[in-house]
């Protein structure tokens, strides 16, 4: 499902969550190991991805310690980049603060209280 | 005041494209820093051409003016010039910055690389206003930045820079080995776990960085299979951050045998020493695409 949120037009897709752990179709996927709601895991699939309290967010996840719009995901070729959207308690991967990166399979991305990891499924997108 | 750090390019000595390097790049040397807009380059390895894309991209249209600070000019330090296309755009102004006032060496190998020898487009062709500049000898402020240099340990020489304002503070010191300025290197094999001594001068002009990104190319086993090579040990860098009092060390140029496994087993080895030694301090290995706010 897709929808349009804001005044910039940015593009919401919002996920639910899968069954498995690990999806079943899509070149990526979020798989949540800490904070509300975990375990579960998110294919992705579309070009632009929210991760915020924000019902609005596509990966909606009910922690005070996230804001409502935290985290984007961009896809970039074959991968998706990571990009804190200015949040108050900001965005680590792998320990580190980071502004942006490119994201690998592993890779561990910490938002207050919430742990993803980021996976590459090998499926087309 | 807004500080952002991307790193275009890790890799040392030469390109490294392929599945084992793909998380921390295969592109060499190559640092974007914007402090409030100004834009400030950290050496022209491959990974400028990225860099020129995305700055391209980013002006839409507008003029680009960028002050571009060599740490020499070793290949993989420069050969990324050639192909940085807003070189190629008449309204953009490029700052090439040499140390000592009427020194004019880094403009001038700019030039050099761009002979009919070695590459199809002359320099006096590309479109842009290309300066040659100068640190006054060892500092001064660019833009409301404060620029100084820091001569380093390689062969041929080389500079770190330490770009500083309103209190935060970045340094890039690469291809610099450290390891020959401790207080006796000798003893470092015999006592691995020891704590090194930097030389004063060199803690001093890193003291308090918010991030210090540093040529830590070589494991403690390779080191002595590679001395005199211009490069340190990565555990070294731990003990120049943790004395200087850096909050965030970045370890940089990646030697171009390592594949990914391997640079995160050099940054574990790391951060066992700094917590060894009880230091608050955050390390990592700088990565292809990673961008930092400080």
């Amino acid at each position: 499902m897709a929808r349009r949120v804001d005044s910039d037009q940015t593009v919401i897709h919002r996920l639910e969550p899968t069954s498995a752990r690990r999806p079943s179709r899509g070149g990526a996927a979020l798989e949540q190991r800490r904070g509300p709601g975990a375990p579960r895991s998110f294919a992705l699939e579309a070009p632009e991805l929210i991760v915020g309290r924000s019902a609005d967010a596509s990966v909606c996840i009910d922690s005070h310690l996230i804001s409502r719009r935290h985290l984007l995901l961009r896809r970039v070729g074959p991968t998706y980049q990571a990009l804190d959207l200015e949040s108050s308690n900001g965005l680590f991967l792998d320990g580190v603060r980071i502004h942006s990166a490119v994201l690998f399979d592993g890779d561990e991305l910490q938002l207050g209280d919430v742990l993803l990891v980021f996976r590459e499924t090998g499926g087309g997108t | 005041m807004s500080v952002f750090v991307k790193f275009w390019g890790t890799r040392g000595s030469i390109p490294t494209p392929g599945h084992a390097t793909r998380r921390f790049g295969g592109n060499t040397s190559c640092v974007e820093v914007r402090v409030d807009g100004q834009l400030f380059i950290c050496d022209g390895g491959t990974g400028l051409r990225e860099l020129g894309l995305e700055l391209v991209a980013r002006s839409a249209g507008t003029p680009i003016e960028a002050h571009l600070l060599f740490s020499h000019t070793h290949w993989d330090h420069i050969q990324g010039f050639p192909f940085f296309s807003p070189a190629y755009v008449a309204s953009t102004a490029l700052y090439v910055y040499d140390v000592e006032p009427h020194d004019d060496r880094v403009h001038r190998l700019l030039r050099g690389q761009m002979r009919h020898d070695y590459f199809p487009v002359s320099f006096s062709d590309l479109g842009a206003s290309i300066h040659s500049a100068n640190l006054d000898g060892g500092s001064k402020t660019i833009a409301g930045v404060r620029v100084s240099a820091f001569e380093q340990r390689h062969p041929g020489r080389s500079f770190a820079y330490s770009l500083e304002r309103e209190g935060k503070k970045v340094v890039y010191a690469t291809d610099n080995e450290l390891d020959m300025l401790v207080a006796a290197p000798e003893a470092i094999a015999r006592y691995p776990d020891a704590r090194r001594l930097c030389p004063p001068e060199f803690v001093r002009f890193v003291a308090g960085a918010d991030l210090l990104i540093a040529d830590g190319q070589y494991t403690d086993e390779e080191y002595p299979q590679k001395v005199g090579w211009g490069h340190s040990r990565a555990t070294t860098l731990v003990d120049l951050a943790l004395a200087a009092g850096v909050r965030q060390l970045a370890i940089f140029h990646h030697d171009p045998m390592h594949a990914d496994d391997e640079i995160d087993a050099i940054v574990m080895q790391c951060r066992a020493r700094a917590d060894r030694f009880g230091g608050k301090l955050v390390v990592f290995a700088a990565r292809e695409g990673m961008e930092l706010r400080l």
